[in-house]
């Protein structure tokens, strides 16, 4: 008797808790509510419907009106030989960009640390940033300029040093996937450098003293001192990167591809635009969508393991 | 310390790779510039590349004075300076409330954490913007969508967390509320970090051009990217509705617009970028580290 009777008492103070903390957070919840709600619509929403990728959806229809139809439209895709075109383009064309432009910045920071003058140091520095600082549009637009057969000063350079006719670059299969891997090293070198140059500024100079007192020479001290030293921040970097790897890169191929290179540049973000929004294939494209967010997420998830395991840092 | 004869060769070996990865930079630039402001025969006989060949700013008149152009430009301001407002304003907040205690916290934490690892895909969110909320056509479109960042909350958050408690304990023994908190006391308190953050947001809506495309049908919608990307990729058939931009007057060569059309694009962003860089350097090093 006397035990329930101080149960109910204890549930009734704590649902009088509840009620009082609830009270004491309206405050915080108007805060928070207009951001909860925007997600809810323009994030959530969409989470929830992705089940039109299991249905024959019609916009007539509607999400419940349209016809279950299974798993057709991934077996649709999965069988369908353009699928995995741009499937293996975009595993490739991401794992060319990660070979080549992961390593660009870290040598541009080096050989940037080396120099003496502090003021050539800052010139370079800056103008290294440009390129990032303007729009896709812009530097796509840059890009087909410069390599334009007749304007363009690659073809003009090509013309009086080599004597070679203007190439038509961008139509031509085998520079597409080169011109994209450069493209992005143009665009993006100087602000990733920016990890690097805070990581070595941060590098104990003492360090470099007793290894010349020792008679190592510069290049001895980059080896032992240097790239040890650089080394977390390579780690988690490359992490961030490989876990991104899937979803990089609609606005730069989108602007630069052209019928005649599809076979080599259409990536699963520019395949799906085309026939979800210009051919409206809503399911098939939302069945698309819904593997290349698993994919990933694996991505992602792995990364962060990895980098928790080699570097000690996570994102969560 | 003494330098060796090793060291003085490898200073000039590198001045040159560093001015040579300047000029790889600046060159396409140069060539642009020149295209845009060289007279009709260099243009008209392929004879311009890094210097102007003549003289002539004809396209860049056509462009300043052109209706499509100023149009593009109004919307750019105005959807930049309103979408940053408005998400700075909200990852304050949000940012803000994730640091205090109350009813519910885990769930609202994970609620804006998921939002990072898993979404809709392109084709759902269009059809609900799109078709469901019928924004198709409209401002809205172009800037709610795209308000809230987790990982800025993240990284505005983790400052907040700095702040001492005792401004916290004054603010709250002079009586004031949750929203004088965070606008007079915490918004001051950590405004570096509402700067860099303005930037970001800033220079991503000033160069977005995708919301354009899929959900406007009408040039009026148009932001200085898309009116670029339209003017140098000549889609000319998906503009529907543009009139203006054909070039009936034949003595602009097409690519004097062009040019002139890119350098105009690119110039505000070129011309602030060297005084707001380091605010970027030091948010992106931050964000890396912070995570």
């Amino acid at each position: 008797m006397e035990r329930i009777s101080t149960n109910t008492v204890n549930r009734h103070k704590s649902a009088k808790s509840l009620s009082v903390k609830f009270r004491k957070s309206i405050p915080i919840y108007m805060l928070l509510i207009p951001a909860m709600l925007l997600l809810l619509v323009f994030h959530y929403a969409p989470i929830f419907g992705i089940v039109i990728a299991f249905k024959n959806f019609s916009p007539f229809k509607g999400v419940l009106g349209s016809k279950w139809v299974g798993i057709k439209y991934f077996i649709n895709f999965l069988t369908d030989e353009n699928f995995w075109r741009v499937m293996k383009n975009t595993i490739l064309i991401n794992f060319y960009q990660l070979a080549f432009g992961f390593p660009f910045p870290i040598i541009f920071a080096l050989f940037l640390n080396e120099l003496k003058s502090n003021k050539f140091k800052k010139v370079i520095q800056t103008v290294s940033y440009l390129p990032h600082f303007v729009s896709w549009v812009v530097v796509a637009s840059i890009v087909t300029t410069v390599l334009s057969p007749s304007t363009g000063i690659i073809n003009s350079f090509l013309k009086s040093v080599f004597n070679i006719d203007p190439i038509y670059f961008l139509v031509k299969q085998q520079y597409f996937r080169n011109i994209l891997v450069v493209s992005s090293i143009w665009k993006g070198f100087g602000m990733s450098s920016v990890y690097y140059i805070a990581s070595l500024a941060s590098i104990d100079q003492e360090l470099y003293q007793a290894a010349a007192i020792d008679g190592a020479a510069r290049i001895r001290q980059t080896w032992h001192i240097t790239l040890p030293g650089l080394r977390n921040i390579i780690i988690v970097l490359l992490v961030i990167n490989i876990g991104s790897m899937i979803t990089i890169g609609f606005e730069q191929i989108y602007l630069l591809y052209n019928p005649l290179v599809y076979d080599v540049g259409d990536v699963i973000s520019t395949y799906t635009y085309r026939l979800g929004i210009e051919k409206t294939q809503y399911s098939l494209t939302t069945a698309i969508g819904i593997t290349q967010s698993m994919v990933n997420f694996i991505l992602v998830y792995t990364a962060n393991r990895l980098s928790r395991v080699l570097a000690g840092w996570s994102l969560w | 310390m003494k330098r060796t004869l090793g060291e003085k060769v490898f200073q000039y070996f590198d001045a040159i790779i560093m001015l040579c990865i300047l000029a790889i930079i600046i060159f396409p630039f140069m060539n642009i510039i020149s295209l845009s402001v060289s007279s009709r025969e260099a243009i008209l006989t392929n004879s311009v590349s890094l210097w102007p060949k003549g003289f002539n700013l004809a396209a860049y008149g056509k462009i300043l004075g052109s209706m499509l152009f100023l149009r593009s430009l109004v919307n750019t301001i105005g959807i930049t300076v309103i979408g940053t407002f408005l998400a700075v304003m909200l990852t304050l907040m949000v940012s803000y409330a994730l640091t205090k205690d109350f009813l519910g916290k885990k769930f609202v934490t994970y609620y804006f954490l998921i939002t990072m690892y898993f979404s809709g895909g392109l084709i759902p969110t269009y059809l609900v913007v799109a078709k469901y909320l019928n924004l198709r056509n409209t401002y809205l479109a172009l800037i709610l969508p795209y308000l809230i960042s987790v990982f800025y909350i993240i990284v505005m958050r983790s400052q907040i967390e700095n702040i001492p408690s005792s401004i916290f304990d004054a603010a709250y023994i002079d009586g004031a509320n949750e929203y004088q908190t965070v606008f007079q006391i915490v918004l001051p308190t950590i405004a570096p970090t509402i700067a860099a953050i303005s930037m970001f947001f800033a220079l991503g809506k000033w160069n977005s051009w995708f919301p354009v495309m899929i959900y406007t049908d009408y040039d009026k919608f148009w932001t200085l990217q898309y009116y670029l990307r339209i003017v140098v990729f000549s889609k000319f058939l998906e503009a529907k509705n543009s009139t203006e931009l054909i070039l009936e007057e034949a003595q602009i060569p097409e690519e004097n617009f062009r040019m002139a059309a890119i350098v105009l694009v690119a110039l505000p962003i070129v011309s602030i970028y060297p005084f707001v860089q380091k605010y970027f350097v030091k948010g992106i090093i931050s964000g890396a580290v912070k995570g």
